[in-house]
């Protein structure tokens, strides 16, 4: 994992290059780029809070939706009470999707491997179920409708009104940016390297003085609160908020970009994000059966691209240690 | 008596199995104590349930006076407990270093930090090194820990109990697998600490010299319980565990080989064999054979690429180049699955048993879902090769001791109905008596028409069994001849084997 000094210098002005690219997208590009790019920023979101249980800790979860949606949900109840500004709005939807992750990761982390993949599964079917039935709430199969963006504001220095997308370009990809590095510090602290531990062998993390369980219960908790700042960003730039942002169709795109980008490398599932996203706008203008194209170019990259994208790339360039699959010996 | 660690009256049942039967057992501060008692004695079990890795159906255990008996291992960690494995239990796809970082980082209370870099943490670097450096491993710190040898992640499995300081560190069979070079390091190390760091050892072992060196009470377990407890003088003398342990001492002579087979009666025949592990070449040109009929044993150091030549032979690491005959027919580069059906049965050192299967059933696996067998072994002639078995029929694979599970992985090979058996570290973690047990074994399968190549670091155990023997040394063969040859040279054991 040590890569030299001057492969980190290279990586640092790359990632700065990114974001620059990502600050200027709004100057030289329309909306449909615009829009493109924030749909891609929030697939990553969701995708790295994903992949901090599955490629780190070896934990699949397949209802990552229900933190997301709750998130959405969330911020979208107090934007439109019409009360609450836009930045209250999305940190108390986040902390309700981070509330959420703790009650049912409560229960999640005491199996591993399928149990654990089918407790979520069952966890997120049931949140999906109270948001399609509980419509004075939730809007029902309708969604929540309307929602404001309103706006950014220091009471006496300056409002900054969220209504035109540019502005709310700014806003969503400066904290997604900060949601992305805040999950990177993670993954490089020492509780990413017991996560990495508990992936290889939780067994033998309990006998170092380390409860697995409450740490996997706190990873939970915060892969939920992250996936639910992703889904408190999504519901001012959509304006709307459906109940298949809790369905299981929708936990599948985090597992889907973080297996083509690479689970083990921290920027797979961004890479995989990019390429998911990218190759759907693309396939879709040429076919109606845009599926059954997508799903096959899909079925190439994972199984051509051991690894992921990028952990193949990375094995290929610099021949580094990544490893294959949480299974693989 | 003054008790760092107490059980009182401890019982734990596997189904209608009483593993342990009610053990008490003080463990004083300082010192080392040693539990030494047959394979399937419940040595493990017991460690399992002193650590937390099992909490007892019956009986209390203290630790620093305050009952621990239903905590989680971590809480028992935090206060002062530290273990190795019997077998090898690390961190496989994360480097040596980073294996050693985890039990730091929780040794400091520093593992659940999420803001700090862990890369600015030197100081625990620093003491991670130091710790690898102690046993040796520091020069392999880089590697992924499923790179290294068995030897090594031996020494790494120590590292990790090492590294939370503990007070109490209870070590199971910590020189299993080791050669002897390795083994008196380890034990200078766990000397070393006893001496300086006033922290209590108590350790598992099957190696007489290593439990007489170094420990100053001997606990004998036997079905269960404590059969003995005191002095090793005292132990040693004791009449009862010289017949449930001790055996009669496992030195006769060397074989003289009564096989001298025309060459022309080569049934494996390996030619200039090279094999790599992704980048790193593991094989350098190994060219061996093996006639019909006779026991040839691999020897060498960890590391020298011993279990790497029968992986290659089985075709679980299909080697890069060379030849590989069976009865003259090539089969370098065919999957393990063809090479088995065309006789060849492989027996890991890790012996694979199938943990939710009974004996019975692990043991029909060949005949029955593989079709393999045409009747030339049987059930009863396994037991009758190894009679522990036959009290073992319904239970569990993940239930047997070590030993056991040696015995069955063998006897499991044997209904596949080889003509060769691959067999890596046969002796390894085996009692004495068992030992003994295997050698009469061997024997008789060897006489039932199985050829036999086997890899072991226990020279005393390759000398009774084998004819011939090959010593590998940094993965190329560094010496051939006969066993009795190779006994008597003493400069070829020293240069290849020895300390």
């Amino acid at each position: 994992m040590g890569a030299s000094a001057s492969g980190k210098l290279w990586l640092r002005v790359f990632v700065v290059g990114i974001v620059l690219v990502l600050l200027a997208v709004p100057q030289v590009a329309g909306r449909f780029w615009q829009y493109l790019t924030l749909n891609i920023l929030l697939l990553s979101l969701f995708s790295l809070s994903f992949n901090l249980l599955f490629g780190m800790t070896g934990l699949l979860s397949f209802g990552h939706a229900a933190f997301y949606a709750t998130g959405a949900y969330a911020t979208a109840l107090f934007l439109r009470t019409g009360m609450v500004p836009l930045l209250p709005s999305v940190i108390m939807g986040t902390v309700a999707a981070a509330l959420l992750a703790a009650l049912i990761g409560f229960f999640c982390v005491r199996h591993t491997h399928v149990y654990f993949a089918m407790l979520t599964l069952a966890f997120g079917m049931m949140v999906y179920a109270i948001v399609w039935k509980w419509t004075p709430v939730t809007g029902g199969d309708d969604g929540l409708v309307g929602i404001p963006r309103g706006s950014l504001s220091i009471p006496g220095l300056f409002t900054i009104q969220m209504g035109p997308l540019a502005h709310y370009y700014y806003f969503l990809t400066i904290l997604a940016l900060l949601g992305m590095y805040a999950l990177y510090r993670i993954s490089r602290s020492p509780f990413g390297l017991i996560l990495n531990g508990m992936r290889e062998n939780a067994g033998r993390v309990e006998f170092a003085g380390i409860s697995a369980r409450r740490y996997l219960w706190w990873t939970f908790t915060i892969a939920g609160l992250f996936a639910g700042l992703a889904g408190s960003l999504m519901a001012p730039l959509e304006s709307t908020v459906a109940p298949a942002s809790a369905h299981w169709a929708k936990s599948a795109e985090p597992v889907m970009a973080s297996l083509i980008g690479g689970p083990f490398v921290f920027a797979g599932p961004i890479v995989g994000s990019l390429i998911y996203i990218g190759l759907k706008e693309v396939i879709v203008r040429f076919t109606q059966y845009w599926l059954l194209i997508f799903g096959a170019v899909l079925l190439i990259l994972v199984l051509g691209f051991r690894g992921g994208v990028v952990g193949f790339l990375l094995r290929r360039v610099a021949r580094a240690n990544v490893p294959l699959s949480p299974a693989e010996e | 008596m003054e008790a760092l660690l107490r059980a009182e009256g401890v019982k734990k049942a596997f189904g209608k199995f009483m593993a342990v039967d009610g053990v008490d057992l003080i463990i004083p501060p300082g010192g080392v104590t040693a539990v030494i008692g047959p394979n399937g004695a419940g040595k493990t079990t017991l460690i399992n349930l002193l650590t937390g890795r099992l909490i007892p159906d019956g009986g209390r255990i203290t630790f620093h006076e305050q009952d621990i008996t239903t905590l989680s291992p971590s809480e028992r960690v935090r206060r002062g407990m530290g273990r190795s494995f019997q077998l090898v239990n690390i961190f496989s796809r994360l480097t040596v270093h980073e294996n050693v970082v985890i039990p730091v980082l929780a040794h400091r209370r520093l593992a659940g930090d999420m803001f700090r870099s862990l890369d600015g943490l030197s100081d625990v670097h620093a003491r991670a090194d130091a710790i690898l450096e102690q046993v040796g491993l520091l020069p392999r710190a880089h590697l992924l820990a499923g790179q290294l040898s068995h030897g090594d992640q031996r020494l790494l499995e120590i590292a990790l109990a090492l590294s939370t300081d503990p007070h109490l560190l209870i070590l199971d069979e910590p020189t299993a697998g080791m050669n002897p070079r390795e083994r008196v390091q380890v034990l200078e190390q766990i000397r070393r600490l006893a001496g300086e760091r006033e922290a209590t050892f108590l350790l598992v072992e099957h190696d007489m010299d290593v439990v007489f060196s170094l420990a100053q009470r001997i606990v004998v377990m036997h079905q269960g319980r404590v059969l003995a407890d005191g002095m090793p003088e005292a132990i040693q003398q004791d009449s009862q565990v010289r017949n449930v342990y001790l055996g009669e001492a496992v030195l006769g002579e060397a074989r003289t080989s009564t096989l001298a087979g025309p060459v022309s009666d080569v049934i494996l025949d390996v030619r200039q064999v090279n094999t790599c592990y992704g980048l790193s070449h593991v094989l350098h040109d190994v060219s061996l054979f093996v006639r019909r009929g006779e026991v040839v044993a691999i020897l060498g150091r960890n590391g020298v690429g011993k279990t790497t030549t029968l992986r290659s032979i089985m075709g679980l690491t299909p080697p890069k180049g060379g030849s590989i005959q069976l009865r003259g027919q090539e089969v370098a580069g065919r999957p393990a699955y063809a090479i088995a059906s065309l006789g060849v049965s492989y027996v890991p050192d890790d012996t694979r048993i199938f943990p939710d299967l009974t004996t019975l059933e692990n043991l029909r696996l060949p005949t029955q879902v593989l079709r393999r067998g045409n009747g030339r072994w049987n059930i009863e002639k396994v037991e009758a090769i190894f009679p522990p078995l036959r009290d073992l029929k319904h239970r569990k694979g993940r239930f047997l001791s070590g030993g056991e599970k040696k015995m069955l992985a063998i006897g499991r090979a044997l209904m596949a109905d080889p003509e060769v058996l691959l067999l890596d570290e046969p002796s390894e973690g085996l009692s004495p008596l068992i030992v003994r047990m295997l050698l009469d074994a061997l024997e008789r399968i060897r006489k039932g028409g199985v050829t036999i190549l086997l890899a072991d670091q226990n020279l005393k155990f390759a000398r009774e069994v084998a004819d011939r023997a090959y010593i590998l040394e940094k993965g190329a063969i560094a010496y051939e001849g006969a066993m009795a040859e190779l006994w008597r040279d003493e400069e070829v054991v020293k240069k290849y084997l020895a300390v």
